[in-house]
């Protein structure tokens, strides 16, 4: 259960956002939505749409209180509906690949004398994820990015842990023989 | 002696920093070349787009007025009765093609008893479909569901809600 420093749990807040408390949706938003846009911009999303589409994901999942269990946490629920809100805007462009790799915005060294290399890593990184099936993706990024559990990332992708620590293994596995 | 697989585990935790390395972890990271590429792998990812920004304030009003603009309502995916069983209908329908090898099926009639104890007895049928069946299933019902990403395969159940419409639209649903 993710509680910010600013106050209650995602529950509680989701809770008071259904009674009508337009403060607790707001404090959801800045909870979540920086890591909405890291996850969608190393998903593929171009930095014009990951706004639009991290808007979406909130909207959608507001307005849609009921499609949450709450057995997984609020944040991968957030994370499902962007993932399908990105996958209904690649269809829409017809297949094409929208990312433009904007290499000064994938690594976010503060170490200056290793910029380069990880600048270098991230943007090949970056070409392998996009080479990757969704899901082996979706977990490579909600387990090293925003270091999701597996159990957490299985709630969010419907799937199971088992599953999930399988796709993990292949998305690996295949990123080392895109980087070796 | 370390454990590779074990170190690797928790990879992700100390990209993060919520875990540190050991010293002896720090040697096997020198001298084992694959687990210092997954290590080095595992760090740029933790890192990956870290410079993204959101403007949280802009997007929080905005969504704000969208709600108030369309106020809570069910999509047509959750106005139905049960979710689960628009999939079994679909299923069931996607059988019926499958069965009949037809490009166009009798469309599914809401509330008939039959159609509904077709689709509940089909559907197992339907589950034990390969992906490659299964995409031509979604295809030949006229879906772009089966226009995935490349290496994404379909699955009934891990349909969105607006490719769910899009195949009740292709069988002239709702
Ligand atoms: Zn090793």
């Amino acid at each position: 259960m993710l509680v910010g420093s600013d106050g209650a749990p995602d529950p509680e807040l989701v809770v008071a956002w259904r009674g009508g408390d337009e403060r607790a949706a707001g404090q959801l938003v800045h909870r979540h939505a920086a890591a909405l846009g890291r996850y969608l911009a190393a998903s593929g999303a171009t930095s014009a749409d990951v706004d639009d589409l991290v808007q979406d994901t909130f909207f959608k999942a507001f307005r849609g209180l009921d499609g949450w269990r709450g057995d997984g946490s609020f944040r991968g629920w957030l994370f499902r509906i962007a993932g399908n809100l990105l996958k209904d805007r690649f269809r829409q462009n017809k297949g094409r690949i929208f990312l433009e790799i904007e290499e000064h915005d994938i690594a976010g060294s503060a170490d200056p004398a290793g910029e380069l290399a990880a600048d270098e890593t991230g943007r090949l990184l970056q070409q392998g994820l996009l080479r990757l099936p969704r899901l082996q993706r979706e977990v490579f990024l909600l387990r090293v990015q925003q270091g999701l559990e597996y159990a957490e990332i299985a709630s969010a992708l419907g799937s199971t842990t088992g599953a999930a620590r399988v796709h993990y293994h292949h998305a690996v596995k295949r990123l080392k023989e895109l980087l070796a | 002696m370390i454990d590779c697989a074990a170190m690797r585990d928790r990879m992700p935790e100390a990209a993060r920093g919520t875990v540190s390395w050991t010293g002896a972890e720090v040697a096997h990271l020198a001298t084992c070349t694959d687990c210092a590429l997954e290590w080095r792998i595992v760090r740029a990812g933790a890192q990956l787009h870290a410079g993204t920004a959101v403007a949280a304030d802009r997007v929080a009003a905005a969504v704000m007025a969208r709600l108030r603009a369309a106020p809570p309502e069910r999509s047509v995916i959750r106005r139905l009765p049960w979710r689960g069983s628009v999939i079994g209908l679909l299923a069931a329908a996607a059988s019926v093609v499958l069965i009949l090898s037809a490009p166009r099926l009798q469309r599914p009639r809401a509330g008939n008893a039959s159609d509904t104890a077709t689709a509940l007895g089909i559907l197992p049928e339907l589950q034990a479909l390969d992906d490659g069946q299964l995409r031509s299933v979604l295809q030949s019902l006229g879906s772009t569901a089966a226009d995935a990403t490349p290496g994404v395969v379909p699955h009934l159940e891990d349909l969105t809600d607006s490719e769910l419409q899009l195949l009740l639209h292709s069988q002239g649903g709702e």
